[in-house]
């Protein structure tokens, strides 16, 4: 036989596992047995080498690096979520006393018009009455709180879903982050610069996680534990 | 491709090497892979049609011209999506070539768009009343603009544009590395955010669930289509009446 043309397509086939193997070849490279040759060079089953079993059903290295990037993920969505809730109740506070320390100064100004042409002027000016008006500053101080909460409670199931199902939460956790955030930049400029070390880090460790949750769904489909 | 163990030449389909038998970490494709996208693929249009939408948010609130804006965000939704579909158009073509589903669904589908959009009103009356604010109409605009406009910019072009970025484009890369049902779930709450509202998420998620359940029930975007069509009509007739 030709040797250049051995090199390449298998003449044999593994005792172990029946795929195809070449002269050359010292491990088999669908069952990861060594390639254990007779008196005859004719090919004998043999065990697998210590360790190999390990390698080929438990987590290897480069597996154990994506699992750690998850997990550190998961830490910072936890750590999100608790900041989430913090911030919103520290803002509610805060915003409440200015929401209720301009409408007292509101009063103060308007307080020789008679209420009927309050509500008219108001009604012209911003399509709602002096108590909708009011209503409506105190309400969406209420609604950023309640919304803060959801969000929280958000980060908080998707931290619990990262630990079954790390690359759909972790792809949420990202889309749900950047929006928030861009779009509070937009609304607020000065907030951007509220936390940029906070933000950089949780998007950079959620970017690894995705990539290193993906990896892990590629080599799971390859390797089935 | 080498071994990353001892630098032999490893065999395309080996999960050891044959020269020091390790286990190979990294899967190969066999074949060079089609082009269908990747979750990365959907991850950076959703990027691209945020960036559009906070584009347009900041015109909106600088020069407080909001038809302007709604007009020229649906050409650059659009023009965003196109640039990310066109590469992966091939494999998508599938999704765009038939109806998919019977046509008796479709009578299906525009009733129950009425319902849906009905749910969606009560919900957002139901919500504004609860906090005692008054809804900022996004669709002030609506009566000043001759009606096919409208129908163009609110009906047709959203469903259109949508369906094909997020149960085209964004579904199908997401299913490169996730399940169906994962995908559906990530893909109607970037649906949903898109909108920019944490209150709407409520009604777009489901919503986003309808729309991508159709487009994996029927194997087609255009069942999608045609709900979001109808369900963004009855909520531009109802601003009407």
């Amino acid at each position: 036989m030709d040797s250049s043309e051995a090199a390449g397509s298998p003449s044999e086939a593994c005792p172990s596992c029946a795929v195809g193997v070449t002269p050359d070849e010292k491990f088999c490279s669908g069952c990861g047995r060594p390639l254990v040759r007779g008196i005859a060079g004719q090919l004998i089953a043999s065990d697998p080498p210590p360790g190999s079993a390990i390698y080929a059903t438990g987590p290897a290295p480069a597996r154990h690096e994506n699992l750690a990037k998850i997990g550190k993920a998961r830490k910072w969505l936890f750590a999100i979520a608790l900041l989430t809730i913090l911030t919103g109740v520290v803002f509610f506070f805060i915003q409440k006393q200015e929401v209720e320390t301009q409408i007292a100064q509101a009063r103060v100004q308007v307080a020789g018009i008679p209420p009927e042409e309050l509500d008219a002027r108001f009604k012209a000016a911003i399509g709602m009455t002096w108590q909708e008006a009011i209503d409506h500053d105190r309400g969406m101080v209420t609604m950023l709180l309640v919304v803060n909460l959801v969000l929280a409670g958000i980060y908080f199931g998707l931290w619990w879903w990262a630990k079954t199902k790390p690359l759909p939460a972790t792809v949420i956790a990202l889309i749900l982050f950047i929006t928030i955030h861009v779009v509070n930049a937009v609304m607020q400029p000065a907030s951007l610069a509220q936390g940029v070390l906070v933000k950089i880090l949780f998007t950079l460790a959620l970017v690894r996680a995705i990539t290193a949750a993906n990896e892990e769904r590629k080599l799971g489909a390859a390797y089935p534990a | 491709m080498p071994c990353p163990g001892c630098g032999a030449a490893l065999r395309p389909d080996a999960a050891f090497c044959s020269s020091c038998g390790r286990a190979r970490l990294v899967a190969v494709p066999a074949a060079p892979p089609p082009a269908q996208g990747s979750l990365f693929h959907a991850i950076w249009l959703y990027v691209a049609l945020l960036a559009v939408q906070l584009v347009v948010m900041a015109y909106a609130r600088i020069t407080e011209d909001a038809f302007v804006a709604d007009t020229g965000g649906t050409l650059l939704f659009a023009v965003a999506t196109l640039a990310f579909y066109l590469p992966v158009r091939r494999h998508l073509a599938g999704a765009s070539g038939s109806f998919g589903l019977r046509w008796p669904w479709a009578l299906a589908i525009i009733a129950g768009a009425v319902v849906i959009a009905a749910l969606v009103k009560a919900y957002i009356a139901g919500v504004t009343s609860a906090f005692g604010i008054h809804q900022a109409g996004t669709l002030e605009w609506l009566g000043d603009e001759p009606w096919p406009w409208t129908i163009a910019l609110v009906v047709v072009m959203p469903a259109l544009v949508e369906e094909l970025a997020f149960r085209g484009v964004i579904y199908s890369g997401l299913r490169t590395s996730l399940t169906v049902g994962e995908s559906l779930v990530v893909s109607s709450f970037a649906f949903a955010m898109i909108h920019l509202s944490i209150p709407t998420m409520l009604t777009h998620f489901p919503l986003g669930l309808y729309f991508g359940w159709l487009r994996h029930r029927s194997g087609s975007l255009w069942p999608g289509v045609l709900a979001h069509a109808c369900h963004n009509a009855v909520i531009v007739a109802w601003a009407w009446i």
